[in-house]
């Protein structure tokens, strides 16, 4: 049985194993040594991190085939296998979770003496989760880990958590019930199989809407996005972190991965079933958004209409669109999670979030002013930052598809941009408040050092890419993202062609 | 002999776990830079945050729930199906079925 269990279990790569050794180790240390539980916990997560660059460099992307293939039989009694691999559509998110995961960890390290043991465990499995799930190829695995994720993150108050539990939940509840239906009629829940199969357009149909239920959840769309700003905002910073970075990417990647290919006239007969809430959400959230007075609340906002955006691009079944709409995904996982820092940074100093009593600490903080200055125009989609290049793509998509929808996208872009500044200005611009606040410090090394990935985070790829003697030009990330972005197209361009041609769309 | 080492090893660890206490209070910047928090603003902050307490059912709040959460998303569905009908009409081909 162990022979069997080790044999299965060997050839998964270093991803997987790595967090998961990670997470147990710290168990066997009692929790009053906080230093080598916080170091295990680093050191694993850092290790999960410079993995990612073998398989970018061997990496082919010029095949639309999942590499890096490996398949581990589940169930001995059906045709369901643990069936993972990567492609360009999943490439990035790899590489994404393994970024912010370190990060998370280096937010906690003064804050975790109590409950070192637990932050790095619950971080870390998350992490194997979250890895897994991008690299999944089944559905009903697709099902079960996604489900999974957030149980590490039921962290502090429990409405939020409730609340952020049974919202995925239950939508997903009506993705398990499509997956037996896949399973009936293709003797199998591996998706490359799947995706051969032709389904009625009446199956399709039903599949379609089960799998929207779940993942619109997630992305989060309205009006089931309410979750989302409760569980940014209860969450702690490296919470909201990885909140912000990773699960609501998990919603557009099943789109991706399993709506769009598997069922392709249902697609594009729920076009505008998609595109109403998505244009809503665009314009509604940066609306609502500036009428919120709570700092992390204003941000927690900002990936609802993000990722609509995103399922607007991935909509309008054009290869603008859908190659377009994963650098967004992409960018909007360093992007709120800088600004979440910036506000952990000020709540660690001055206990209070309300913006009421925030004002002029360009003059107070000038290093955190300016940090968040560069993630407030990233935010905003700037030019020269990784979020532009996206999202001018789905704009372009867009309108090859439908010119109404463009144009409330681009009105929605413009809304955004505008709380971006007001919240910049409320918080760092206009005179200081004394009578609230006396006592000012800059981030200290410890949290610079945390967003330096951030802002330069091309330098750290490319260290290691030196490291490994390999081609930097595949290796880059964020700020590099938005001044050469051809990297997301070279690597995806056959994955997503693979997909716009399976669809049918044209 | 062996008493002796344990003691130095536990004595390390007293100085290691005071150091980073140490470390720590100093990564927290030795703390007193709490706002001064105003009631009037803390009530204002608590009310905004908690509007379902508050919520009532009023003929404004049943206008504003039916025009942004229903006329709105309707009047948008109309437009975009509109807009790929138009592009139907266009190309002369037949009407495209939306679910």
């Amino acid at each position: 049985m162990l022979e069997h269990f080790c044999e299965c279990y060997f050839d998964l790569s270093g991803p997987i194993p790595c967090p998961v050794l990670g997470s147990i180790t710290p168990l066997f240390i009692p929790n009053s040594r906080i230093r080598p539980i916080r170091l295990i916990g680093l050191c694993a997560s850092l290790i999960t991190f410079l993995y990612p660059p073998v398989p970018r460099i061997q990496f082919d992307p010029s095949t639309a085939k999942s590499q890096f293939v490996e398949s581990l039989r589940w169930l001995p009694y059906e045709n369901i296998n643990l069936y993972m691999g990567i492609d360009g559509l999943s490439l990035f998110f790899v590489i994404l979770t393994t970024f912010l995961i370190p990060i998370c960890i280096s937010v906690g390290w003064s804050g975790m003496r109590s409950y070192g043991k637990e932050y790095i465990t619950a971080s870390l499995i998350r992490e194997f989760l979250m890895i897994a799930v991008f690299r999944m190829l089944d559905p009903l695995l697709f099902y079960v880990l996604p489900e999974s994720v957030p149980i590490p993150m039921l962290q502090r108050k429990i409405k939020a958590a409730y609340q952020f539990f049974l919202y995925t939940s239950l939508g997903s509840v009506f993705m398990l019930l499509a997956i037996p239906l896949i399973l009936l009629q293709t003797g199998t829940t591996d998706s490359q199989i799947s995706l051969t199969t032709e389904f009625s357009e009446r199956r399709q149909i039903f599949l379609w809407i089960a799998s929207f239920a779940s993942f619109a959840v997630k992305v989060p769309m309205v009006p089931v996005h309410i979750w989302s700003p409760e569980a940014h905002v209860e969450a702690p910073t490296a919470g909201s972190v990885i909140l912000a970075g990773i699960p609501s990417k998990l919603g557009t990647h099943g789109f991706l991965r399993f709506s769009i290919p598997m069922f392709p006239e249902a697609t594009l007969r729920s076009t505008p079933f998609i595109y109403t809430p998505s244009a809503i959400a665009i314009i509604y959230t940066p609306s609502t958004t500036s009428r919120q007075i709570d700092l992390k609340k204003i941000i927690a906002h900002s990936p609802v209409a993000h990722m609509n955006l995103v399922t607007i691009g991935m909509s309008s079944r054009a290869a603008a669109g859908i190659g377009g709409s994963i650098p967004p995904m992409s960018s909007h996982g360093p992007v709120p999670s800088a600004l979440f820092l910036c506000v952990g940074v000020l709540y660690d100093r001055h206990k209070t979030r309300l913006a009421r009593y925030y004002g002029g600490s360009v003059s107070t903080m000038p290093n955190l002013s300016t940090i968040s200055f560069s993630s407030t125009l990233a935010n905003m989609s700037s030019p020269g930052t990784s979020s532009f290049i996206g999202e001018f793509l789905i704009l372009v998509g867009a309108f090859q598809r439908n010119s109404l929808v463009a144009t409330l996208a681009a009105l929605g872009m413009i809304l955004g941009a505008a709380y971006s500044l007001w919240l910049y200005n409320r918080a760092v611009s206009g005179n200081l408040k004394p009578d609230f606040l006396h006592k000012f410090s800059d981030p200290n090394g410890r949290e610079v050092s945390i967003f330096i990935p951030f802002l330069v985070g091309g330098a750290t790829d490319f260290i290691v890419a030196k490291c490994y003697g390999l081609n930097a030009e595949l290796l880059t990330l964020l700020v590099r993202m938005g001044v050469h972005p051809k990297v997301f197209p070279d690597c995806m361009h056959t994955s997503v062609s693979n997909l716009v041609q399976h669809g049918k769309f044209h | 002999m062996q008493e002796e080492r344990e003691r130095e090893s536990r004595l390390y660890r007293e100085r290691e776990d005071r150091r980073e206490e140490e470390e720590e209070e100093e990564a927290k910047m030795g703390g007193g830079m709490e706002a001064k928090k105003n009631k009037f603003v803390e009530d204002w902050g608590a009310a905004r945050e908690n509007l379902e307490h508050n919520f009532r059912w009023t003929r404004r709040n049943f206008a504003l729930i039916g025009i942004f959460g229903i006329a709105v998303p309707i009047l948008v569905y109309k437009g975009i199906v509109r807009d790929f009908h138009m592009q139907d009409e266009d190309a002369g081909r037949p009407y495209r079925k939306f679910l």
